[in-house]
């Protein structure tokens, strides 16, 4: 008792300004899990909060960036062909869905697409998690592409239009293969009838032999087809045959390409394992060091998280150290 | 650009964060920093230099 009164006593001014405030270490930590650093500006800590911050969120950026925004999902959904022996096998194995493929309508046919796919959990995404808000979004990503799966695409009924960047590939008069570079304005929109009719226009430039670009406006009939409104790509592929191609001088034309596919409907959605396999192919090493700095980042948000709430593990660094304790003699 | 030059920011990104867990007063912080950077980036060097003695003339 009487030693705890004299360490209190003991205690200087100096000494007690050396004492870290976690304020309330709980709110600090949640707050240092949804955004690094913020646990620590909240404790005002200034100098460790602007370099958690910097060096997590820059190394997790730097990830996604190397990762073409990628490296972040929470699952990977394997295709299986329903008839295969393989779609059969994983059905009892009771770890399938049935999914609609692509907007959920063959647009050809009218008839839907069904396919079974496996959903496999990426461990990666446990350490990515750590760095909070920027990768928490891939859980409601997941919920969000599992839903589009099994509801219609209505996208043509609505009318859909979109910035489109892509190219022209035909056949010309005289039975010749062509192709066009173009870019501009796609329009596309169903009728309601039984049997749907899609029809539009695209209205842009396109690069003609010499380079030059040429303004042209063509018309567009289905059949069409528009890629998933969710789906693990910043762009979305669009095709629609082109029904009045002599403009272009030629027998038959497609008009083949992408419209972009806005932040929310492609950042931290699942991926599929075709898209999984263009990543590796595309990005080849980068790919793999995308996903290891976006580990890292979690892993260092942890280090970051644990300081907010429990203060440095060595204290202050400016501690004076302890006087070792005499021996005491042996006679 | 080659990956390598990945590392270093990453070797250094980690040291801070590293250090920045372990203390608490910015000079503390930067000297513990800056001595683990060059702790990994001498040991990532030698690493380097022995597979690429490895590796000669294949």
């Amino acid at each position: 008792m009487s030693a705890h009164k004299t360490d209190k006593r003991t205690i200087t001014k100096a000494e007690k300004a050396r004492v870290v405030d976690l304020k309330n270490p709980w709110l600090a930590g949640l707050l240092a899990f949804l955004i690094p650093g913020a646990g620590h500006f909240y404790q005002g800590r200034v100098f460790k909060g602007i370099l958690y911050a910097g060096c997590i969120l820059s190394t997790f950026a730097f990830g996604i960036k190397i990762g073409e925004g990628r490296p972040v999902y929470t699952y990977y959904y394997n295709r299986v062909d329903d008839k295969s022996d393989q779609g059969e096998a994983l059905s009892i194995a009771g770890d399938l869905l049935v999914q609609e493929d692509y907007g959920g309508v063959d647009r050809m046919s009218g008839q839907p697409i069904r396919q079974f796919s496996q959903r496999l959990f990426n461990y990666g995404y446990l350490p990515q998690m750590m760095v909070g808000l920027p990768a928490l979004p891939a859980i409601i990503q997941n919920k969000r592409y599992q839903a589009s799966l099994f509801e219609p695409s209505l996208e043509f009924e609505n009318g859909f239009q979109a910035l489109f960047e892509g190219r022209i590939v035909g056949v010309d008069n005289d039975g010749n293969e062509k192709m066009y570079l173009a870019r501009g304005n796609v329009k596309l929109s169903s009728t309601d009838n039984d049997i749907p009719v899609i029809s539009g226009e695209f209205q842009g430039s396109i690069r003609v032999e010499d380079g030059r670009e040429e303004p042209v406006t063509l018309n567009l009939v289905g059949p069409a087809y528009l890629g998933v409104p969710i789906f693990a790509d910043p762009r979305r592929t669009i095709t629609a045959l082109v029904s009045n191609p002599e403009i272009l001088r030629m027998d038959r034309a497609e008009l083949i390409g992408t419209t972009p596919r806005s932040l929310i409907n492609w950042y931290g959605v699942p991926l599929e394992d075709a898209t999984l396999q263009v990543l590796n192919y595309q990005l080849g090493k980068h790919w793999e060091l995308a996903v290891v700095f976006t580990w890292i980042a979690g892993l260092l948000n942890v280090l970051a998280i644990w300081d907010a709430f429990e203060g440095p593990a060595y204290g202050r660094g400016d501690e004076t150290p302890e006087p070792e304790e005499p021996i005491p003699a042996t006679t | 650009m080659n990956v390598t030059w990945y590392l270093p920011p990453l070797a250094l990104a980690i040291s801070l964060v590293y250090s920045a867990s372990r203390y608490e007063l910015p000079q503390k912080i930067l000297t513990k920093a800056l001595s683990l950077f060059l702790q990994i980036t001498v040991f990532m060097g030698l690493i380097m230099l022995v597979l690429h003695w490895l590796s000669y003339a294949l």
